[in-house]
């Protein structure tokens, strides 16, 4: 596999993000999967929103995916609500998963 | 084996590019020898020198091949023979090409050149003078003094000794194209300058010139009315190349990938042409042959390439509406023209991912780049496959499927159901037994090259490659090689790709694309109703007086498109058409609303998964609680929360997920506070949002009391902006808070 994949993981202040985060990363080692995620709170994704290969926004959140969806689409990086059943279980290894589909599909979300 | 051919054969082994000296060692050589056999090889154009220190070697890199060489032996026969033509000593025999317009007169004779000079024949100065006779034509005497000189005052005008093309392909080559259009007096003279390789410039009566000539003509009439019958004679080899209708349909095929390869390169984009496209250019008529094919795929290409330009600069299509009018009107292509088309060999997945690796690391893609691209280019693939099993037409076109196969995919795979759902569909598995059955039944067709392997595959879809591959290896003792594992579990990284995936759109419409359009588009996004939030709007142009419109076709090819809005209605009749006056209406907008109702797609189930309600909330954030909260009893959150619930659910309009996002938000937070408290340090997590207005009293009482009973109950202590955060947070609706 190439080049590590940057996920950015958005929720309202980044207290939640940062939990899963760690969860996503921690199963992201076991499993070998070249994917770093990081927690942003949606205010500050702005200027991360470039630099990343995939964005999942938290279930609390949902009311902006429309808006972040075109700025997704702007620069081509697939979006998604986190599985909210995977969040609400803090279930690292599953939004895992779904991050890793998002990136191979690049053309559609 | 000879020497020569052991160190090319290594060579190729290396195709970044390797030095004399480690040649050398790998063969157990003397360094001076490979070094001189490697520069030998270069000279016969089979390795490239890479200048540098140390000198570097690499084979050459397969050029995108010359069309008429990659076609089938015919060609290749007929370029032998013009070749030995060519060089008969002393001067070569002069040949004349014959064949329709457009069949590659021109291209065979620059290849002819060109393959004698690579090959040493020719020396790299020698003149290669082309002249098409048909551009003085009008003029025979300017014609003749351009190919053989004029002599001062020889007419008015020749106001000084001019020497013609003749004098200037002297050693070397003269290509007289449209050669039936010298005039019978020029045809004399061609004729004494082959017979005794004398000639006369214009208006010279004496001095007698002599030049040594390798002569080439090229005529598309035939040749016996249009050419004296002196000259005639004196072409030793007619040749004639075969029109497009004539050569086999696969050639036809190749030059299309060829000349779309080519268009490719040039844009620095990945093109993609449709099927239906591909099947036109493959079955047009096309009288004008492979130069008429060729303008016709950059016409194609040059439309796609700007319609897209507006749009996404990723990937170009080409559709049915950039081609040119005289395939656009072409009926539709016959089922037999089309599953004679399936059969060509340019589907090969291998040279596909060959190819774009290829073009990738050339324009220096990363390799995430990389990965996408051949993840896409497997995803189309599989999409082809999984399109050509469309049922209803499944008896006809296709090669029948190995029923044992398909039994021993579906027992291999049947563990894995619940983890792969797609792969348990039909239509998927169908497209794996049919690529497997294709690789068990076209060995020609297996990648020749190592195929790359860094293609994006997951560990556990691996796994079950792994296991088809230890299955296949026990019933049909084939051992599958690494790629092929990989090119395999892509197949179930293919998370319903098919049609259903598509998403929902509606196209906003109108003359220019770009003002009632993008007016509606921005219109209709505030005004979707929540659960038609997956819909997109994209806005497209329609032209004036056709009606007709790539973007849509554009559209209706990338989504699922279910609506047309705007203020012109489109040619396309099968998508229902809503005008904007009629939107602005309340009864016309819930005329959409209805519809949008209609085509609502029934949410994937995934997994195990129920729909979620309010009643799983409390359940599902216990166990997520439970296993991230270190500082209170999770327990006593879900209690209280399940207690003060309905009272939220009362005031805020929340989704289930919604809901359940903020309670995870408060359970963490919370977890955090506790932690702060406990090292008697600053919770990390403090709000970034800019200062808001005070949101609503009632929401703001609302969480106050749920806080103040949390301090309380699990003794932590909240910072007094909490409740005032919270609040607004529950009150969020879209559009607001994160304008750019």
């Amino acid at each position: 596999m190439g080049r590590t994949i940057r996920l950015l993981l958005v929720c309202s202040w980044g207290a939640s993000s940062g939990v899963l985060c760690r969860k996503i990363n921690d199963a992201a080692q076991d499993k070998g999967v070249p994917l770093v995620a990081e927690a942003v709170g949606i205010h500050e994704c702005q200027a991360k929103l470039p630099l990343v290969d995939v964005i999942l926004l938290e279930p609390q959140i949902g009311h902006h995916k429309r808006d972040l969806q075109k700025k997704a689409d702007a620069h081509a990086i697939p979006l998604a609500m986190v599985n909210p059943v995977a969040f609400a279980t803090m279930n690292g290894e599953k939004v895992l998963e779904q991050a890793m589909a998002l990136v191979s599909i690049p053309f559609s979300s | 084996m000879k020497k020569l051919d052991a160190i090319h054969q290594q060579l190729n082994k290396q195709p970044a590019g390797t030095t004399a000296g480690e040649l050398a060692k790998q063969l157990d050589l003397d360094r001076s020898t490979v070094s001189r056999y490697l520069n030998q090889l270069v000279k016969q154009g089979l390795a490239e020198k890479i200048a540098g220190r140390p000198v570097l070697y690499r084979p050459t890199q397969p050029e995108a091949p010359f069309p008429m060489q990659a076609a089938h032996s015919g060609i290749a026969d007929l370029l032998k023979e013009a070749l030995a033509a060519l060089l008969y000593p002393p001067n070569g025999l002069p040949i004349l090409l014959t064949g329709e317009t457009g069949v590659g007169k021109t291209h065979m004779a620059q290849t002819l050149v060109q393959v004698a000079t690579e090959a040493g024949h020719l020396s790299p100065g020698t003149p290669f003078i082309t002249f098409n006779c048909a551009e003085y034509a009008q003029n025979p005497e300017l014609l003749l003094a351009q190919l053989f000189g004029v002599r001062k005052g020889a007419f008015t005008g020749a106001v000084e000794d001019k020497p013609g093309l003749v004098e200037r392909a002297d050693r070397g080559i003269l290509f007289l194209d449209e050669i039936h259009r010298l005039p019978p007096s020029g045809q004399e003279m061609l004729f004494s300058l082959m017979d005794q390789g004398s000639f006369r410039r214009l208006g010279e009566t004496h001095a007698e010139r002599t030049v040594a000539i390798r002569l080439i003509g090229a005529t598309t009439e035939a040749p016996d009315a249009a050419l004296l019958p002196t000259l005639m004679r004196r072409f030793s080899v007619k040749l004639t190349i075969p029109p497009l209708r004539e050569r086999p349909p696969q050639e036809r095929a190749r030059l299309l990938s060829t000349f779309l390869k080519e268009e490719e390169t040039q844009m620095g984009v990945p093109l993609t042409v449709t099927e239906e496209c591909r099947a036109r250019f493959l079955s047009y008529p096309c009288p004008g042959n492979i130069g008429q094919l060729k303008s016709d795929i950059q016409i194609a290409c040059a439309r796609a390439f700007l319609r897209q330009l507006g749009h996404r600069k990723d990937q170009v299509i080409v559709t049915i509406n950039d081609l040119p009018t005289h395939l656009r009107q072409q009926g539709p292509v016959t089922t037999a023209i089309a599953s004679r088309l399936k059969q060509v060999p340019s589907d090969n997945i291998y040279e596909q991912l060959l190819h774009r690796h290829a073009l990738l690391s050339q324009q220096g893609a990363t390799p995430l780049e990389m990965e996408r691209e051949l993840q896409e280019t497997v995803n189309s693939y599989i999409r082809r496959l999984v399109t050509s099993f469309k049922p209803g037409d499944s008896q006809e076109s296709e090669p029948p499927l190995d029923p044992q196969l398909l039994q021993l995919l579906e027992q291999t795979l049947s563990p894995w159901r619940d983890k792969l759902p797609q792969a348990a569909q039909p239509f998927p598995l169908k497209a794996l037994a049919l690529h497997i059955q294709a690789f068990i039944r076209q060995p020609e067709r297996r990648p020749a090259q190592p195929v790359p392997s860094d293609l994006p595959v997951l560990p556990l879809h691996k796994k079950i490659a792994r296991q088809i591959g230890r299955a296949l290896e026990e019933h049909y003792q084939l051992r599958l090689p690494e790629y092929e594992l990989d090119l395999i579990a892509l197949f179930f990284s293919l998370d319903g790709q098919t049609d259903q995936a598509k998403q929902r759109c509606i196209a906003t419409v109108c003359l220019t694309g770009e003002g009632a359009a993008s007016t509606l588009e921005s219109w209709l996004t505030k005004r979707l109703p929540p659960a038609d939030s997956d819909v997109v709007i994209r806005s497209a142009q329609i032209d004036p007086f056709t009606r007709q419109s790539p973007g849509l076709e554009q559209l209706r090819e990338t989504y699922d498109l279910i609506a047309i809005v705007g203020t012109v209605p489109p040619a396309l009749t099968d998508i229902p058409y809503f005008p904007a006056w009629e939107l602005y209406q309340p009864e016309g907008f819930r005329k959409l609303a209805h519809h949008l109702a209609k085509t609502r797609k029934p949410q994937p189930v995934q997994e195990s998964e129920i729909p979620l309600t309010p009643e799983r909330v409390p359940e599902l954030i216990l166990q997520g609680l439970l296993d991230t909260i270190t500082h209170y009893n999770p327990k006593r959150l879900v209690r209280l929360i399940e207690q003060e619930a309905p009272r939220f659910r009362e005031l805020f309009d929340w989704t289930p997920e919604r809901e359940m996002g903020m309670w995870m938000h408060v359970g963490i937070y919370m977890d955090q506070l506790l932690a702060a408290q406990l090292h008697r340090t600053q919770a990390k997590v403090t709000s970034q949002s800019p200062p808001a207005p005070k949101p609503p009293t009632a929401y703001l009482t609302l969480w106050e009391g749920f806080l103040q009973q949390l301090e309380q109950d699990m003794g932590v202590r909240f910072p007094p902006a909490a409740a005032h955060e919270l609040a607004r947070l529950s009150a969020e609706t879209t559009n607001r808070s994160i304008s750019s």
